[in-house]
């Protein structure tokens, strides 16, 4: 972005530095200095990482970056972006580099199975199917990871008992550790800790329990693979790959699986088996998209849930805004006493933290313990049958969103000219009269922006659902879209729920809900013609 | 005229004396028509707002503490389940949730503050674009992007753990990404009510563009920057389904995931209800705190929002 | 206190649209100058390239004795007073004032001196805790003199300072700028678009039309030789009359017939204009003030006056002289300038009448002339003013 046309011109000489655009309080200069300094600092601290793993891309954007942080902030003709920039940069990073990576993910059968390479899926492949061999080599073993706990490369730490050897095993095979960088009970006997790398503790072990299984370290007679928590042993693949023809056969078996590059798959050859679960990342163009609308049981689902979406959306906004209309014309009479107490009470519930508030409404509809079966006298199961679900997920957006409404209806009451009602108090129309020509019609016009954003937060209202009914209850013959889902809850179970993660197919519904949510904001702001305030 | 600023703006709404603009009846009336009904729908939204407030604080005060055995109103005052839920990791929950959430609504609301102050004041080539990008980007809310979220931040976790997962740096980093398109567009509708003439007189007073900022403007939209703060800190404390994924070690949660975890689990929900709820009441206080101090520019700001879109 | 020089001063929008073109004025120093026009004339431009807040599209811009261009507001030491006075709400009238001064970081005794004596001349004294919220139109105005004053720059700019008043506080408020700019000697530039205040206020007065420099000078000399019609129709209230004329050479002189009149120019007349002997045969534009037009019946020596008959559509008694429309039957004088006076006219408060040519005189309170009477009007044929029908501009030589 250029500097700016109607701003004052610039220096008498345009220069460069600290003082360029003006600034000379010696407060603000030191500010400045800090400020670059910290910019420099994180640079230097960011940039180590980067250069240890030899991520080239990552230092050059770095460098560009911080560069063009010093040039905006010490140059007179880059005004408005120095109040642009920090935003930009955030915005850039968290959000449209996610949205990005989202849309092209969504071309591709990215997911459990579908996570690596070809080659990858291949080592894992061979790796998963080690078999323990007569007379191999057992190993003793301690869980590690390269890095954190929680996100980092599983390793093994490996003695070797006979030989009194220790070594490391990661993916790309094994190595020996270096003497003096680690301890160990007895020379090749059990490691307790290492210099690089972090030992796992019994819980995190736990956590990273499917890690382990999966990992295996390559050596030339096959692979090492974990054998409980504290043993390893050494033994060769069952299933290999051959090259020539393309395929991955089990020498036991003889079974053979040729591999798919449309798909990301080794296919069963001759139709037998199932497919090898372990496959690779491919780009599958729309096909994610295509199974939206031609997968029956998808597209059955996805149609109910895009229908209760929108009512839920819809229905969330006219109850809040009837009730809170409601209660704010009671509330707009002067006569009344005590209306700020009313007031204060009635809002506290848009005050109260919403997450501890929708879980506390879950437990009120609990069938066995909840509050309105035991003051109702009931025994319902409120969550149990979709339309219950439906009446108190409903219920509970009353609660929480009629007290906005009711605040931004009362404000924009007020700011309606009185002399309009009495006008037409003059010409003779009764108060209700009065009130649906005149009062309502301005407040629909003021608050419409007010009414499409809420709707398009309330289309995507996870916790609204997933903290109360959790998208269900579920039918038996589909567990993954319950009767009170809604697109982002649906999204969400497909990405991380229990039955395997297939983030393609989430972020294409993910495109699909932005293109919806898109689409009504964009043609009812234009109607409200709020687009021509950008001048 | 000079003084038509938001401040003006603000004060209309929230206005003591509040126009008379439906009559429920004349002065002739019976009591009901002038009165009676507004008391009695008065009675009845407080009655709905407040009871399960009730039911949550009488919960946190049941010695039992399990779900079935908690009342509407209290039979039994203990501090019990407050005493549990401070023996335990809630302390250190709700301290991440406080400086998560100030800390991403305070430097939010000064990047929105910056941006809309360039998008108001200056014109330059790509302001449209930019603008027209901002909300488009807003729609795309960034919890749709959360499984490009989750993997984009392992990859950061690998590089900088520092920001990564199970950190309250990364989490407010990654917050701070949604502060451009939230609240650029409802302040740049504020900033651009106040008239231009006095960042020229400013000027010629000898202002720099920042004294301009800081001296004149800032301290005239002072009210609505009061009220995206307390918005954004409310939304933070509440933000649910970024920082369930994202903080999973018990050390690092947030009160709001710290206290789902209470009750997730249908065998011990029952059990952990008291604690859970006297939680919840101590979560509310902050917010419940600054609404009420912030409670008069509330009003106006929401509405001078919705009017200006 | 400086000179100010425009030297071919031009601004151009990225648009295309001209808003000023090859402005050269010289401005003395402490001299009062107003620039005056129809809205969108570039005057208010023109102001606010001096003050820095629009780049100069060409040309140069010279403060005393920098060429100050491309130099910050800030830096160019001047201070300016906003149609809207632009008083910062946030501040009491005290902060407001010092604002300017504690931003250069003056002494804080200094700044409180300063303050005090510009609130003293302006008798704001008792309001300085005040916000300007609680201030009143003429009160607010005060405080943006003052935070003027108190920076005692090299120029005062101000622009349409008083269009916020009422017609009273204007008058009075007309009165002590001029005397605030007397005692201070300060060089002002004074923008407006109501000639009242020009011909009142300046030492000398530059009209602008269309971004384009119509007349510089005294105000009394624009008044009494316009260069052009514009000119003649913009400056003075009620503007010029106007009518087509037809000039003849008649034995030894010249004359005009204007519809059924014919008025004999005096020998000193075109003695001083020898070119209006070249439009025997034409149409020529002929221009009369008011004031130079009189009740026959009363007017000193009205034999050798020349004489219109009419019938007198209107009459405004003002007590000091009794304002009389009438019309002539001479056809209206149609040109660039008087389109433009008449869309100026339409935004403004001068009447235009859209029937005929509607002419106004001014009578002495004596005269007995009423609505609907047939009246005798005598002219001074001294003062008629010459222009030329195509180009509108005065015929001098």
């Amino acid at each position: 972005m250029a500097g700016s046309t109607t701003s004052p011109p610039g220096r008498k000489t345009p220069r460069f530095g600290l003082g360029a655009d003006g600034t000379s309080s010696p407060l603000m200069l030191m500010v400045k200095i800090v400020g670059l300094s910290l910019v420099a600092a994180v640079a230097v601290w960011a940039a180590l990482p980067l250069i240890r793993t030899d991520n080239w891309w990552g230092l050059a954007i770095l460098v560009g970056v911080t560069a063009l942080a010093f040039y905006v902030y010490l140059s007179p003709r880059t005004v408005p972006m120095k109040y642009l920039l920090p935003g930009t940069l955030f915005l850039i990073a968290f959000q449209v580099v996610p949205v990005v990576y989202t849309v092209s993910t969504a071309f591709t059968n990215f997911g459990d199975g579908h996570r690596g390479t070809k080659e990858q899926a291949i080592t894992a492949i061979e790796g998963a199917s080690v078999k323990q061999v007569p007379d191999s080599e057992i190993y003793t073993l301690t869980l590690a990871t390269d890095g954190d706990a929680a996100t980092g490369d599983i390793v093994f730490l490996l003695g070797e008992p006979s030989t009194g050897d220790s070594y490391v095993g990661t993916a790309d095979g094994l190595e020996p550790l270096e003497e003096g960088s680690f301890e160990a009970a007895t020379p090749g006997g059990k490691i307790t800790a290492a210099d690089d790398y972090t030992v796992l503790t019994v819980e995190e072990v736990n956590a990273r329990q499917d890690d382990i299984t999966a990992f295996s370290v390559p050596t030339d007679d096959g692979a090492i693979k974990s054998q409980g928590l504290s043993a390893a042993f050494e033994g060769a693949p069952q299933q290999s790959y051959d090259e020539e023809c393309d395929c991955v056969t089990d020498a036991t078996t003889g079974n053979v699986w040729v591999a798919d590059d449309e798909e990301g798959s080794f296919v069963s050859e001759d139709g037998s088996q199932r497919n090898l679960a372990q496959g690779w990342k491919v780009n599958v163009g729309f096909d994610n998209f295509t199974r939206i609308f031609t997968d029956d049981t998808i597209r059955d689902s996805l149609l109910r849930i895009v229908a209760w979406n929108f009512a839920f959306a819809i229905l969330t906004v006219v109850i809040t805004f009837a009730l809170g209309l409601l209660v704010a014309i009671a509330l707009n009479n002067p006569l009344m006493r005590g209306r700020t107490l009313y007031r204060s009470f009635i809002i506290l519930p848009y005050a109260m933290p919403a997450v501890a508030m929708y879980l506390v409404w879950r437990e009120m509809f609990n069938q066995d313990f909840g509050l309105v079966n035991r003051i109702l006298g009931t025994d319902i199961n409120w969550f149990g049958t979709t339309p219950s679900s439906m009446f108190a997920i409903l219920l509970i957006q009353l609660w929480l969103g009629y007290n906005y409404m009711f605040l931004v209806i009362t404000g924009a009451l007020q700011s309606i000219p009185s002399d309009l009602v009495e006008a037409a108090g003059v010409d003779g129309a009764k108060p209700f009269y009065a009130f649906r020509t005149i009062t309502f019609p301005l407040l629909l016009v003021a608050l419409a922006p007010l009414l499409i954003t809420s709707f398009a937060f309330n289309f995507n209202n996870f916790a609204a659902i997933f903290l109360t009914s959790r998208g269900g209850p579920f039918p038996p013959d589909n567990p993954d879209a319950g009767g009170t889902d809604i697109l982002i809850t649906y999204t969400y179970r497909i990405a991380f729920g229990g039955s395997g993660a297939d983030y393609g197919f989430a972020a294409a519904v993910s495109v699909l809900i932005f293109l919806i949510v898109a689409t009504v904001s964009i043609v009812s702001f234009r109607r409200t013609q709020v687009l021509e305030e950008i001048n | 005229m000079a003084h038509t600023t938001s401040e003006s703006a603000v004060q209309a709404a929230t206005g003591s004396q509040p126009p008379e603009l439906v009559r429920h009846g004349s002065a002739k009336g019976g009591w009901f028509r002038r009165t009676g009904f507004s008391h009695l729908v008065g009675i009845l939204a407080l009655a709905f707002s407040i009871f399960p407030i009730l039911f949550v604080v009488s919960a946190s005060l049941n010695p039992v503490g399990t779900l079935s055995s908690s009342t509407l109103l209290p039979r039994e005052v203990s501090l019990a389940n407050y005493q549990t839920l401070f023996d335990g990791s809630f302390p250190r929950w709700f301290l991440n949730s406080l400086i998560i959430a100030s800390l991403a609504a305070g430097i939010s609301m000064l990047i929105s503050a910056c941006a809309a102050y360039s998008f108001s004041r200056f014109r330059f080539r790509g302001r449209r674009t930019g603008l027209m990008s901002l909300l488009l980007v807003q729609m795309f809310p960034q919890f749709l992007a959360i499984v490009a979220i989750y993997l984009i931040f392992a990859e950061i976790t690998e590089l900088w753990p520092a920001v990564g997962f199970n950190t309250s740096a990364g989490l407010i980093l990654l917050y701070l990404g949604g502060a451009l398109g939230v609240n650029t567009w409802l302040m740049k509708g504020f900033f651009d009510t106040i008239p231009k003439d006095l960042d020229e007189s400013a000027k010629m007073d000898g202002a720099t563009h920042f004294q301009v900022f800081s001296g004149i403007i800032l301290p005239l939209v002072a009210p609505i920057l009061a009220i995206t703060g307390l918005l954004g800190f409310i939304g933070a404390i509440n933000e649910f389904l970024i920082a369930i994924i994202f903080l999973r070690e018990d050390e690092s949660k947030t009160a709001a995931v710290g206290l789902y975890g209470l009750i997730a689990d249908p065998l011990t929900k029952n059990a952990n209800f008291g604690e859970f709820s006297a939680g919840a009441v101590i979560l509310a206080v902050p917010t419940v705190a600054l609404f009420m101090y912030l409670q008069r520019y509330i009003v106006g700001g929401l509405t001078a929002g919705a009017v200006k879109g | 206190m400086a000179e100010v020089v425009l030297d071919k001063v031009n601004k151009q929008y990225e648009n295309g649209f001209h808003a000023v073109k090859d402005l050269d004025i010289e401005i003395a120093d402490g001299e009062f100058i107003v620039l005056v026009g129809p809205s969108g004339c570039g005057k208010s431009t023109a102001l606010r390239m001096i003050a820095g807040l629009e780049d100069i599209t060409s040309g140069t811009l010279t403060i005393g004795d920098r060429v100050v261009n491309t130099l910050a507001s800030r830096d160019r030491d001047i201070a300016m007073v906003f149609q809207s006075y632009a008083l910062y709400p946030h501040m009491s009238v005290a902060d407001n004032i010092a604002y300017g001064l504690k931003l250069r970081r003056m002494d804080k005794s200094e700044i409180e001196t300063r303050v005090k004596r510009a609130a003293d001349m302006l008798e704001l004294g008792p309001l300085l805790d005040r916000k300007p919220k609680q201030l009143s139109g003429g009160q607010r105005q005060r405080v943006a003199m003052g935070r003027a004053i108190v920076r005692e720059p090299q120029v005062f700019l101000m622009d349409e300072p008083l269009s916020n008043l009422d017609a009273k506080l204007r008058v009075q408020m007309r009165a002590e700028i001029a005397q605030v700019q007397r005692d201070l000697e300060t060089t002002t530039i004074y923008v407006t678009h109501d000639q009242t205040e020009a011909m009142t206020m300046g030492d000398r007065v530059a009209l602008m039309k269309a971004g384009v420099l119509q007349q510089l000078g005294a105000p009394q000399h624009l008044y009494d030789h316009p260069d052009n019609i514009f000119v003649a129709g913009f400056i003075g209230s009620p503007p010029m009359n106007m009518a087509l004329g037809r000039v003849e050479r008649s034995d030894g002189g010249i004359t005009v017939s204007l519809g059924g009149a014919t008025v004999q120019v005096p020998a000193s007349v075109t003695a001083a204009r020898p070119a209006l002997a070249s439009y025997a045969g034409r149409e020529i534009a002929v221009g009369i003030r008011s004031e130079d037009m009189e009740d026959a019946s009363l007017a000193r020596d009205a034999a050798s006056r020349a004489r219109l008959t009419t019938s007198v559509a209107l009459t405004e008694a003002l007590g000091s002289e009794i304002v009389v429309h009438f019309p002539v039957d001479a056809p209206r004088v149609v040109t660039e300038d008087t389109k433009a006076l008449e869309e100026d006219a339409h935004t403004g408060d001068a009447p235009v009448s859209h029937h005929g040519n509607i002419w106004v005189a001014s009578f002495s309170p004596r005269s007995r002339v009423r609505h609907g009477d047939q009246v005798e009007i005598a002219i001074d044929q001294e003062r008629l003013h010459f222009f030329d029908p195509e180009t509108g501009l005065a015929i001098r030589d």
